[in-house]
């Protein structure tokens, strides 16, 4: 220790030696600017701060030694600033080096020190010099000041003095706490000089001195100083300052008010009349000191004290607090939540009039620390600042004040833990909230829209992915801001984890009755509510349910459910109920889709989907009504109720059929059909056809079979209603998709022309001429063999023919001759037998069965029917769907014919129509027919060619100069004529059907009216392609080039 | 779901039309059995609407009459045949009650078979004896207007045993006292309906008779029916529906006009003892009381040509030939809904019809009708509480149910 001490002397002998020869110059001639004693004070001061970064620890001669230049140089009249600087560097480290460790510091030498150096930082009481002067200046004394206090507490925790205790030494010490409030008050630029001040006067409150009675005196400046710091505008204070100010706010709080050491008894009410008084009072302060614990000593901190200086105090933080608050800084508010928590643990009683901020604080900072709270006093305080809260939360939804909402949510949580919050108070706030988001909403959207909604069509629909989910999220409230929308959903929750099973229910169900006058909002936010709310409570009840479980004891075994995973809450249904019914209500109003009805409906799919997802698998019974309505919204006109649609689905195909759409609707189909049919039966047609194309396709022709009778239904829309445009089209587009399906099931798909499957059967009139291939020839040879090989369709038949039915058929024409009388009803029991046995004789070639060969047949039979629509949309619609038609038909040849001969006439009549678009289409199933009937049309088709010569505005075109070839029209047959683009359209129709004809008929028609027609077809198609068709059509195209 | 407003579904499996249906009982909720033109038939889950058995015959005959008796479903088809049958897992049933549509149909097996003559339109009647020992009243084998009883053990093939052969009733009915003789009736006609209430079989006759009868068994004689009952309420238009009504205790029978035939059951319930016997004449092994009358009671429908009637909570469902379901209280109808067809009539013949000038019909023809009433349900155990509310929602509500030559079933429900 002392060989360390020697080489310590000998490594600042040479630093002192050169100091005093600047120290001890006499006063005339010392400049105490001198750069030489700077220069000096400086290698010293780095010499002695090296020791002190070494950690030694010497003993109070060093100090000595090294204190005899600086005592001469404070004998000295004056001192530059840098000087004085090095100086109190050199000084510091003096302190912490040789009177740091116990006894080492002179009581007389400490008190020189002390208040030569508060003179050496600040020469004046006021301290006006001190903020002119460097901040490395200030912060070496502040530094310097800290070393002194730590070493006068070590001196104090050893016991050698406690040099505060004499009152001499309280001047300078209220000079040293001022000089360190005004450095922090008057460095806002400067965070280390602020925080060295800060840890300084830390280091005098917390382990210097450590006494309430003295630092009581010196309180009201500190708090003022610190306010005045804290209340700096803006962003002016650096978040550390704040928080270590905050810190040592604390410290000094804490020490001077601290309950147990002011005996602070809080007065408790002893009658009733008192704690009614207290009632109506209830931030009065009602304590006391109980000053006879203090025998007789006179204190400074009385009642008379406390009153007075708590009440500062609490205006103090109360211009403080909220200020920082709002900052909304983390650090800060942690740092405030320490604050809070530590006045509260610590002078609870004596501060007790700063309760209800330190609440406000707490609630706004979500974090109510658990001192607070204790006391009975304690949460009546915060369920009167909660509740005082949610008055305001109309306010606070007006202004979209999402951190009042998120107080509120957090205040409930807080009372809740604590288990004091009552559900008058939830409930009404459910039911406040409930009006303002409805107000709100009505307001927000009656001042911005025009009300209506641009809807968009069925197609538009269909033409979009039908099932694929578009990601992009869509907010739920309309003109309301995401965040607010999350923020009260997230209070709902809370609210709802709020109640009790049986609470809950009552207020759902209340929420949940609308009475006449309640708006579109009003119902869908009472709906949206329903649903958080029940979402929340139903995650919590399964350990609140347990309880009463344990406690009682039920006689009837009705108990024994509950070994079942936790029943629902009835509501849930009660709220699956709502929804349908709020979808419904607007769906089933036809009017244009207006915003409260858009969020009406957005916001019951949406519970739908919470109500799925909280039930789970219980949901799944109750798909046969739900379903139909979200998948209704798939195809609505809007596209907020679309994404909402498609979100529910598909949450709905996540949560049962592993994500797979296409599943969740084939499995569920029966209930689809049966909703669609249940509104076609009302003639509700809005969308019907649109989702009946969905299902065909998911479906498939199998269940097309099963929904027959809706079908049925559409024909009979169509017998009434055949004069809406949209609606005829939009069935047939319905039909081409069941035509597409039915051809899909029972016709290889692939196969362009299903009519040559037909071997079996010849179609021609002259049959058996007219075979085309050697299983025909064997089909006649062999005609036993077709009974058996469609056998299940005519089965039925068959089996009537094998009945000893002798009887029955004398039967029925009794029942005939009894029934002569009434009109000519059917008789019941007979007539199915009757008309199938009319069929008897017919055999049944086509791979279609006869009931979907009807279905076909009813098709065409209503597309005939409506080609004589001024709708050119529709005649495509049917021309289209006929050309796809016909072919089916054929492979049923016999039954094909009869249809032919009724579609024939106004077809032709279409393919003279003026608009090509139809001519086109027309030409088209012309062609189909021709090529399927083959001969039979063979008048018909000679007839076709006068009227298309007679009428045909498209031939008009073509031809102008008529269509018997010339000589001189030779020589510019040799390549087609340029139409405009959908006149060359029609005529390729045209022509290609001309060339069908000729094909069919061949040899029938005349050559005159053959080389007409080819004539025509050379005006439009290369004469390659002509030729190419037939032999004939070769020689007739040779002889009109020639 | 809707509070009180009716509800309709449809229930949509089979392909050709529905010509039986009939309510069986279950737990927790009846069921409903259906059946076609084609041999096939379902049993329905009322509560999903979904089918979850099903059995094709393998003729493919129409199915004329569905009863469930014992866990038996009790089968005749127009093949001449009256088939039990049971369900090949009974208990998987209640499980897969809420599976989806796609899951495969509990299957039947045949348990016993017996001919039958169905030349006619007549159902049968079938009674649980004793043990696996039933009885079975039908057509007589050559002659409608005569009946069997048979009576058979379906756990033994050969057990079948006639006990009643061929009893022709025409003479019963002209022995009624105030019949009057005046009016021409040279034969019964064949019979149209059985129904069993009570150990009393009635039958209804194309001549428009309604008989109440009973079989007596003596030991060591034939056994001998006794004709308790005779009306000629709808004489000389058929009968064609029979029903009990449970309400007023009474039988109901419809025919081709709006006559519904009312036959209290006190009339004809006799204790057919040894010493009533000397009341009766006997004569070919027909017991006819001596003073037997015809008793005509009969109530008017606002329609005619009731096809098939039905009874439930107090209400009278009929379906007529021009495809109406009614639901009546007394003679006013409450709810009335049939199926339309459209106008454009398909013609399925290449060769073309007669029935060319015939009007369209302009509706669906209605085939079957099967109807139940509220039920109180058991405490459901075991059943979640989803299910249960479900459950409770279709039997707070009275049902009717009719079949249509389309193949669909409406399920309506109707205000009582």
């Amino acid at each position: 220790m002392a060989s360390r001490e020697s080489v310590a002397f000998q490594r600042v002998q040479p630093h002192c030696v050169n100091l005093s020869r600047q120290s001890f110059l006499p006063r005339d001639v010392f400049n105490p600017n001198s750069v030489v004693l700077l220069e000096g004070l400086r290698s010293l001061e780095e010499e002695l701060k090296q020791l002190e970064n070494e950690g030694v620890s010497l003993s109070p001669k060093f100090a000595d030694y090294v204190f005899v230049p600086i005592a001469s140089l404070l004998r000295q009249d004056s001192l530059g600033s840098s000087q004085t600087e090095a100086l109190l560097q050199v000084i510091g480290h003096l302190v912490s080096l040789c009177w740091s460790s116990a006894g080492s510091f002179n009581k007389a030498l400490a008190q020189q020190l002390f208040a030569l150096v508060t003179f050496l930082i600040s020469n004046d009481k006021d301290n006006t010099c001190l903020l002119t002067k460097t901040p490395s200046f200030q912060l070496t004394g502040c530094i310097v000041l800290r070393k002194l206090f730590k070493a006068f507490a070590i001196q104090k925790a050893s016991g050698s003095f406690d040099h505060f205790a004499d009152p001499q030494n309280l001047p300078s010490l209220g000079h040293s706490v001022t000089i360190l409030l005004d450095i922090l008050g008057g460095n806002d630029n400067e965070i280390d000089l602020q925080l060295a001040a800060i840890e300084a006067l830390h280091v005098l409150y917390q382990e210097t001195l450590n006494d309430g009675e003295i630092i009581s005196f010196i309180v009201p400046g500190n708090v003022s100083a610190f306010s005045k710091l804290l209340l700096k505008p803006g962003l002016t204070v650096n978040p550390r300052v704040v928080c270590s100010t905050l810190r040592l706010f604390a410290v000094i709080i804490c020490i001077v008010y601290s309950d147990f050491d002011l005996h602070v008894v809080e007065h408790s009410p002893s009658d009733l009349n008192e704690l009614l008084e207290e009632a109506e009072k209830p931030f009065e302060t009602n304590i006391a000191i109980n000053e006879v614990d203090f025998k007789n000593r006179n204190l400074h901190r009385d009642i008379k004290w406390l009153r007075a200086t708590s009440a500062q105090i609490n205006r103090a933080l109360k211009g403080v607090l909220p200020k920082l608050v709002k900052r909304d800084n983390g650090s800060i508010n942690l740092a405030l939540c320490e604050f809070i928590s530590a006045l509260m643990k610590h002078c609870r009683a004596s501060l007790n009039n700063c309760q209800k901020l330190f609440f406000s604080v707490a609630l706004e900072l979500h974090y109510v620390p658990g001192e607070l709270v204790q006391t009975l006093e304690g949460t009546r305080t915060l369920k009167l600042m909660v509740d005082n809260k949610v008055t305001r939360i109309s306010n606070a939804i007006q202004f979209e004040d999402i951190k009042a909402l998120q107080t509120i949510q957090y205040g409930l949580q807080t009372l809740y833990s604590y288990q004091c919050l009552d559900f008058e108070m939830v409930d009404g706030l459910v039911f406040s909230l409930k009006s303002c988001v409805s107000d709100f909403l009505e307001q927000k959207n009656l001042r911005f829209t025009e009300g209506k909604l641009k809807e968009q069509g069925g197609m538009v629909i269909v033409g979009q992915d039908f099932l694929t989910l578009t990601e992009t999220s869509q907010p739920l409230l309309p003109k309301i801001s995401t965040a607010l929308e999350e923020t009260l959903s997230q209070l709902l929750h809370t609210l709802g984890t709020c109640y009790s099973r049986d609470h809950i229910q009552g207020t759902v169900s209340e929420l949940l009755t609308f009475d006449g006058s309640e708006s579109g909002f009003g119902k869908a936010v009472s709906l949206w509510m329903s649903a958080n709310l029940l979402k929340a409570a139903s995650e919590v009840l399964p350990d609140a349910h347990d309880i009463t479980d344990e406690f009682m004891t039920f006689e009837n075994d009705e108990r024994k459910v509950a070994d079942l995973p936790l029943e629902p809450i009835e509501t849930c249904y009660a709220i699956l109920e709502s929804s349908v019914a709020l979808i419904d209500e607007v769906n089933q109003n036809s009017a244009a889709l207006h915003h409260d009805s858009e969020f009406q409906v957005v916001v019951g799919l949406k519970s739908i989907q919470i109500m799925s997802e909280t039930l789970g698998e219980e949901f799944r019974t109750e798909l046969i009504d739900i379903l139909f309505p979200v998948v209704d919204c798939l195809a609505s006109p809007s596209s907020a109720i679309r994404h909402f649609a498609q979100t529910t689905t598909l949450s709905i195909a996540k949560s049962f059929y592993g994500g797979s759409i296409h599943d969740l609707l084939l499995d569920n189909i029966d209930y689809l059909v049966d909703a669609i049919s249940v509104r076609l039966n009302n003639c509700m047609t809005k969308r019907v056809p649109t989702l009946l194309m969905v299902l065909c396709r998911v479906g498939g022709y199998n269940l097309i079979k099963s929904f027959k009778d809706v079908l049925e239904i559409i024909f009979r829309l169509l017998d009434f209603y055949h004069g809406y445009e949209d609606l005829c089209c939009e069935f047939f587009q319905l039909f081409e998709v069941i035509v597409t399906e039915m051809r899909h099931t029972y016709l290889s798909s692939t196969d362009v022309s299903p009519r040559l499957k037909n071997e079996h059967s010849v179609s021609s009139s002259f049959k058996p001429w007219g075979m085309q291939n050697i299983l025909q020839v064997l089909d006649i040879l062999d005609k036993t063999g077709e009974k058996g090989i469609h056998e299940e369709d005519f089965d039925d038949l068959d089996s009537n023919q094998d009945d000893p039915g002798t009887f029955q058929e004398f039967f029925d024409k009794r029942v005939h001759e009894v029934d002569s009388d009434d009109e000519d009803e059917d008789i019941q029991p007979t007539e199915g037998q009757s008309t199938s046995s009319g069929h008897a004789s017919d055999k049944w070639f086509s791979p279609i069965p006869r009931d979907s060969y009807r279905l076909l047949l009813q098709i065409v039979g209503y597309g005939d029917r409506l080609l004589t629509h001024p709708s050119r949309q529709l005649k495509v619609q049917i021309l289209q769907l006929m050309s796809r038609v016909f072919p089916m038909l054929a492979t049923q040849h016999d039954m094909l014919l009869p249809q032919v001969s009724k579609s024939w006439d106004i077809i032709v009549q279409l393919s003279l129509d003026p608009d090509f678009a139809i001519a086109k289409v027309a030409c088209e199933c012309l062609r189909e027919l021709i090529h399927c009937s083959g001969d039979f049309v063979t008048k018909r088709f000679v007839d076709l060619w006068g009227a298309q010569k007679a009428h045909s505005p498209l031939l008009g075109i073509a031809a102008p100069k008529g269509v018997a070839p010339t000589l001189s029209s030779k020589k510019w047959l040799t390549s087609p004529k340029q139409f405009p683009p959908i006149t060359r359209e029609a005529l390729v129709s045209l022509s290609e059907m001309l060339l069908e004809g000729i094909v069919q008929t061949e040899l029938f028609t005349s050559e005159v009216q053959i080389q007409e027609m080819v004539y025509c077809c050379l005006l439009v198609l290369p004469k390659e392609h002509v030729q190419s068709r037939s032999l004939l059509l070769g020689d007739i195209v040779s002889l009109l080039s020639l | 779901m809707q509070g009180h407003q009716p509800a309709a579904y449809t229930l949509r499996k089979h392909e050709t039309e529905v010509t039986c249906l009939k309510v069986v009982s279950w737990e927790p909720y009846p069921v409903l059995a259906s059946g076609d033109a084609k041999g096939e038939l379902y049993l329905w889950n009322l509560v999903t609407r979904r089918p979850f058995a099903g059995y094709k015959l393998e003729t493919k005959a129409q199915i004329i009459y569905i009863k469930w008796l014992n866990n038996y479903l009790i089968v005749l088809s127009k093949d001449h045949t009256l088939r039990f049958l049971q369900l090949h897992n009974e208990t998987a049933v209640a499980i897969r009650g809420w599976a989806g549509n796609q899951f495969e149909l509990q299957s039947f097996k045949i348990v016993y078979e017996v001919p039958v003559n169905t030349l006619n339109f007549a159902n049968v009647v079938v009674t649980h004896m004793r043990e696996s020992q039933y009885r079975l009243w039908c057509c007589n084998t050559m002659d409608s207007e005569s009946i069997d009883v048979y009576e058979f053990d379906v756990k033994e093939q050969r057990s079948l045993r006639r006990l009643v052969s061929g009893i022709n009733l025409y003479k019963a009915i002209i022995k009624a006292g105030n019949w009057s003789t005046g009016e021409s009736l040279d034969k019964t006609g064949i019979v149209m309906c059985f129904l069993e209430h009570n150990g009393v079989v009635y039958l209804g006759y194309e001549c428009g008779f309604v008989l109440g009868l009973q079989l007596v068994e003596r030991s060591g004689e034939n056994p001998t029916i006794v004709v308790s009952y005779v009306s000629s309420v709808h004489y000389p238009e058929p009968v064609l529906s029979l029903c009990y009504n449970e309400r007023e205790e009474v039988i109901l029978s419809s025919s081709t006009n709006d006559a519904i035939g009312v036959h209290a059951l006190q009339a004809h319930s006799v204790n057919v003892s040894e010493s009533e016997i000397a009341f009766f004449s006997i004569e070919e092994g027909i017991a006819i009381k001596r003073d037997l009358t015809l008793i005509n009671k009969s109530i008017h429908l606002p329609t005619s040509k009731i096809g098939h009637l039905g009874c439930v909570d107090g209400r009278l469902i009929a379906v007529d030939w021009s495809g109406r379901t009614l639901v009546c209280e007394k003679d006013e109808t409450k709810f009335c809904f049939s199926k339309q067809r459209s106008n454009v009539l398909v013609d399925e013949s290449s060769a073309g019809t007669f029935d060319q000038g015939k009007a369209p019909r302009c509706h669906i023809k209605a085939t079957s009708m099967a109807c139940i009433g509220k039920q109180t349900l058991r405490e459901l155990r075991g059943i979640r509480r989803g299910e249960k509310r479900r459950t409770e929602l279709c039997a707070n509500r009275s049902w009717c149910f009719t079949g249509y030559e389309d193949g669909s079933v409406i399920m309506q429900s109707f205000e009582t």
